[in-house]
Parts: C-alpha cells; structure tokens; sequence
C-alpha cells in the first residue's frame, strides 16, 4: 500500500469518464482544467484530483492497464510544465492545467474480442482547500 | 451561467492504420468549463504523437481523422473506410447474447418436469 496525497475542503465538481478500448487499441483522455478555481470572484488556484482505476478486462491473459499518462500544471512562477504520469492511478495537485488518462488493450488471442474500460474521474475543489500534493 | 448547466466541451480524434482502417488509438480532449480547447491540428498533432509512443514496435502508417463525440458509442468497435475517409461502427458481440443455446439434457427434463418445453 502507498499513500497517494488527499484534500480538505469543499468540493466544487467532479467530473466522470467512460474510456474503453479493443484488443490492441489505446485510448486516451485529455482532460483541460482552469486556471484558476471554478465559481470565484477572483482568480485563485485551487486543488484538484485525478484518477483512473480499470473496471473491466476480458482478456485476462493478455492484460490491460489504466493510468495517468501525463499531467501538466504552473510553477510559483506561472509557468506551464508537464511531465509523464509513470504508471501513477491517481494525482493530486494544486495547480494542475491538464490530466490525461490513458487505457491500454493488448492484442486478444483466442476470444471474439478483448475489450477493457476503465473509469477516470477528476475532482475540483475550492480554493480555500487543504492539500498534501502527491506530485510533482 | 450557472454551475448547473455548466457542460465541458468535447473533441475525438481516431488514429487509424492508413492500409486497413483499423482504429489504433482514441483520444479524446475534454475542457472543463473555463479551461481553453486546443485547435483541431494541435489535437491531431498530439494524438498521433501518443499513438506513435505508445506503439513503438509497429511499423504502420498511422493517420487521423476528427469525428464528432457521439460518433464513439460505448460498446462498439470502430474502423475508418478508407475510401470515403469516415467511421464506420459496429456493435460488440457480447459472449452473453446471440442465438438461444440448445437446452443440455438436464434443462430439458427440468422444463420438462415444469411443463414449460417449448420444443
């Protein structure tokens, strides 16, 4: 087991998707975030969480994954970097711009098909939110 | 607007096997509401770049096309024709649907026992 970060604070969204893919197919979600927090009257940075967790593989032999493929978000200074998300299910961050969430479906043998979802959900908090980062 | 009706925009580019049509990768790009969408080529651009690093061993001509969000319904297979350059979808096969299976010989005498054979 790992600890992985958590928030304290109200929850401003939280937004959910459905990714599927077949035998040798990749999907990939790119999720674009605010600057700054949703529903305020001046701009602020605020928390937000992303994660991916596979629901669904029907070809156990020749595996799938679900993860965060990279991420992106602004320094103290306001500049925008980016890095890759290794294999990670989840992140969390303060100044997070872009989260993408990635599933893969190797190449089925022996089965009509080899199919894989997996469910990734991304939650925005208030500014006034308490954070322990998991990244960067 | 409201939080509410507040609904984050939606763009799919496939990237398919340029020889067979066979869709390789979907990415889709979601702006949550006041987050900025990047231009149609820039998805593109990106999406094949993904496709190219996450299949390094295959050697195919991989190109992109933009479809509308709907156009990639759940549980369906995608394909592009590559003559008139647009998806085509057809429905998975489910394992549990299809034609009835003939009834084993144990069910049979179960329905049978119930009166409820049908053959």
């Amino acid at each position: 087991m790992a600890y992985r970060g958590s928030v304290s604070g109200s929850l401003v969204r939280m937004s959910s998707y459905f990714l599927e893919a077949f035998g040798g197919q990749t999907t990939i979600c790119d999720v674009y975030l605010p600057r700054y927090a949703p529903y305020t009257t001046k701009p602020a940075y605020a928390p937000a969480v992303a994660q991916i967790s596979l629901s669904h593989c029907t070809d156990q032999q020749v595996g799938c994954s679900a993860e965060i493929h990279d991420f992106g978000w602004y320094d103290s200074d306001g500049e925008p970097w980016e890095r890759g998300g290794y294999g990670e299910n989840s992140v969390y961050m303060m100044t997070m711009f872009r989260v993408s969430f990635s599933l893969m479906n190797l190449p089925g043998e022996g089965l009509d098909y080899s199919w894989s979802a997996a469910l990734a959900n991304v939650f925005q908090f208030a500014p006034d939110a308490a954070i322990d980062p998991s990244a960067p | 607007m409201s939080q509410d009706n507040a609904k984050a925009l939606l763009r799919v580019c496939v990237v398919y096997d340029a020889e067979s049509g066979e869709v390789k990768h979907i990415h889709n790009v979601v702006a949550l509401p006041g987050a900025d969408i990047p231009a149609e080529d820039r998805i593109a651009e990106r999406a094949l770049t993904v496709a190219k690093r996450l299949r390094e061993h295959e050697s195919v001509d991989l190109r992109t096309l933009h479809v509308s969000p709907g156009a990639i319904k759940p549980l369906h297979k995608h394909r592009v024709d590559v003559t008139s350059g647009t998806l085509v979808s057809e429905p998975i096969r489910s394992q549990r649907s299809g034609a009835p299976k003939k009834p084993t010989p144990a069910e049979g005498r179960l329905a049978k026992k119930r009166g409820t054979t049908t053959q």
